[in-house]
Order: C-alpha cells, then sequence, then structure tokens
C-alpha cells in the first residue's frame, strides 16, 4: 500500500473500494445522508459509516450523486431519493455502522444473486470475437493469421482496393 | 493538466443542490434558480473522491425555492419545454427552507443543535424559576433568592417530573 498517509490509507485501494456491499438498485438517484463531525453516542454509527464506506459507495454506484448533510439536524439520518420521485428515509439513530449498512442492503441493495446474473448477462452480450474501439483487440492483425496491418507494412498489389476496384483505365 | 482526475459519471436527471442566485426570464419574468450541485470526481493516484459542484439553471414555476433553499432539481428531457437553452432543468422540490431546518425523522424544526421544542420549554422554565420572582420590584436581594429557589424546589418535587427524572436514570424512558 503505496502512499500511507491520512487517517486510515486503506481505504484508498482499490482492493478495498471494491469490497464494498452496498450497489443500489438502478431506481436509485440520489443518496443523501447527515452526520454529526463530533457526534454523542446515538450519532456515531453514521459518522463511522461515511468514515468507512462513503467512497466504497460512490466507487460500487458511479451514476449515483452522494451528498453529505453536516451538522444539519440533531438525528441521524439517510434519504435515497429514487428516479421516480419517491423518497426512502432511514432513521440511524443509535445504530452502529454494521448496522447501517445491513439496513440499506435490505431496503436498497441489489442481492447477490441480482448482482450475479447481471454479470452473467453482461458476458453473454458480450461478442469475443468482436474488434474496434471499445473491444479486447482493436484491430484484426492482431489476431494470428491475419494480415498484418497496412499501417505497419505495404499490402501486397494484388490485394490493394485501387487494384481492385478503382480502374482509372484512361 | 487534471490527469489523474476520472470524471464524475453521476447521472443529471435529478441531482441534490443549493440555490445560489435567482434570476428571472422571459417576457412572462419567470423565476428561475441557478442550482449548485455536487459531483464526486476520483483521483485515480490518490484513489479517492474530492467532490466538485456544478451550477445547473433551473425553471422554478411555483416559486418553490429561495436564495440559499436546500432543492431537488429534475432534467427537462422534453426539449420544447425548456425556455430556453441555458435552462436544463426544473425545481422538483425543496429539501430544507434556508433558515428553517426541519429534522425529517421527527418532524421538529432544528435550531443549532437544539430541538425547537426543547428551546421553549428551557425559556418558559427559566421565565417561571428565575424572571418571575425579578418581577417583584420591592424585595430585597435575598428575599428574592429564596423565592427562586423555592419556585425551583417545587419544580423538582412536581410529581411527573420526579417520575421522569427516575426513569431517565434507569434508563427505562
Amino acid at each position: 500500500m503505496p502512499f500511507m498517509h491520512g487517517a486510515m490509507p486503506l481505504r484508498r485501494t482499490y482492493y478495498f473500494l471494491q469490497q464494498g456491499k452496498i450497489h443500489f438498485r438502478d431506481n436509485v438517484a440520489v443518496f443523501a445522508m447527515s452526520f454529526h463531525l463530533r457526534p454523542k453516542a446515538e450519532q456515531k454509527g453514521a459518522r463511522d459509516f461515511i468514515f468507512w464506506h462513503w467512497a466504497q459507495l460512490q466507487h460500487n454506484n458511479p451514476t449515483v450523486q452522494l451528498v453529505k448533510h453536516r451538522d444539519m439536524v440533531i438525528t441521524p439520518f439517510a434519504r435515497a431519493y429514487l428516479k421516480d420521485g419517491r423518497e426512502v428515509l432511514f432513521d440511524l439513530e443509535g445504530m452502529n455502522r454494521e448496522e447501517i449498512e445491513q439496513h440499506i442492503i435490505k431496503t436498497l441493495g441489489k442481492t447477490e444473486l441480482v448482482r450475479k446474473r447481471e454479470s452473467l448477462e453482461a458476458i453473454a452480450k458480450v461478442n469475443p470475437a468482436d474488434f474496434g474501439s471499445n473491444c479486447g483487440r482493436q484491430c484484426m492483425c492482431e489476431v494470428q493469421g491475419q494480415h498484418p496491418c497496412t499501417g505497419m507494412i505495404y499490402a501486397p498489389k494484388v490485394l490493394t482496393g485501387k487494384y481492385r476496384w478503382n480502374h482509372n483505365l484512361l | 493538466m487534471r490527469r489523474a482526475i476520472q470524471e464524475s459519471a453521476v447521472k443529471t436527471d435529478v441531482l441534490l443542490g443549493r440555490v445560489v442566485k435567482m434570476s428571472q426570464i422571459g417576457i412572462d419574468r419567470i423565476p428561475c434558480a441557478q442550482v449548485r450541485c455536487q459531483r464526486n470526481e476520483f483521483n485515480t493516484y490518490l484513489k479517492m473522491y474530492f467532490s466538485r459542484s456544478f451550477d445547473y439553471w433551473a425553471i422554478d414555476r411555483g416559486q418553490l425555492g429561495n436564495l440559499g433553499d436546500t432543492v431537488m432539481i429534475r432534467n427537462i428531457d422534453d426539449l420544447s419545454q425548456r425556455p430556453t437553452a441555458a435552462v436544463t432543468h426544473k425545481i422538483d422540490r425543496v429539501v430544507f427552507q434556508y433558515g428553517n431546518v426541519i429534522d425529517p425523522v421527527t418532524g421538529k424544526r432544528v435550531i443549532n443543535d437544539d430541538f425547537m421544542d426543547d428551546i421553549e420549554l428551557k425559556k418558559k422554565l427559566v421565565h417561571d424559576v428565575l424572571e418571575t420572582p425579578a418581577e417583584q420590584e420591592s424585595l430585597l436581594f435575598a428575599e428574592r433568592r429564596a423565592l427562586q429557589r423555592q419556585l425551583l424546589e417545587n419544580a423538582q418535587k412536581d410529581d411527573d417530573f420526579r417520575e421522569a427524572a427516575k426513569a431517565i436514570e434507569n434508563k427505562t424512558l
């Protein structure tokens, strides 16, 4: 772990970010959480959750807007705004961070089964024979047995376009 | 040069933000607000998220939002509905009003880490115990002090108060 600066630099590793358990449902557009910087005993869970899991949350849900409300109200709460306009309110007073995490997963998270199915569907969609800008192989010339790229080597004249089709015969 | 910054992929359909500017557009002078919304950007070198704010103009036909309010804005997908090319969103609802923050869980107003009804209760208690004797001008200082202590003891001796205090100590309340 390079760059061991900061309060808990473990949080700044790809391994840790991918360990996040909360994958929001496609419905969720915005997730806002209120916490306190110097919390009382009941407010501590929310602060811990944000310390450990906020970056993981954003990493696993790149399309969701995460908003922090700092020292705004007394009860720590979390509120999710869905795309159709509904709100889901969580009261986080007295819960510790594991409880908060489980509560959110149960209400708004994708289950393991759903995630597995989505990953399989994603694999099924991709054709490994494709080549191009968004694929594994950029050019057909990367495959063994195919003609090399004409950017590297001149093609034999018999195979050039201007010989085969473009006959500028007077 | 921002080589290490990965752009935010947050969708702009629904956003939460703060109103930073109010204006009016059109001949009808329809009010609209500039809303500052945060989107986290990932720094691939530090592997940390940093919040960066973007401003969006949102139209506010019902005059829901005021300066400083936390509002939720929604994208206007139908391009013909947009009053100008710059105004891309509309204000959906006000989440927190500036100066009048209401705790969503309890429904009570919060002023500086105190519920409003707590503040009212404290004010009333202080007035009843401390200030009502002070209003009687004929008393000397020692007499006034004695009266205040008496009122405080009465308040403490009150049955409901004692039961509540006991329950709080035993953690049953």
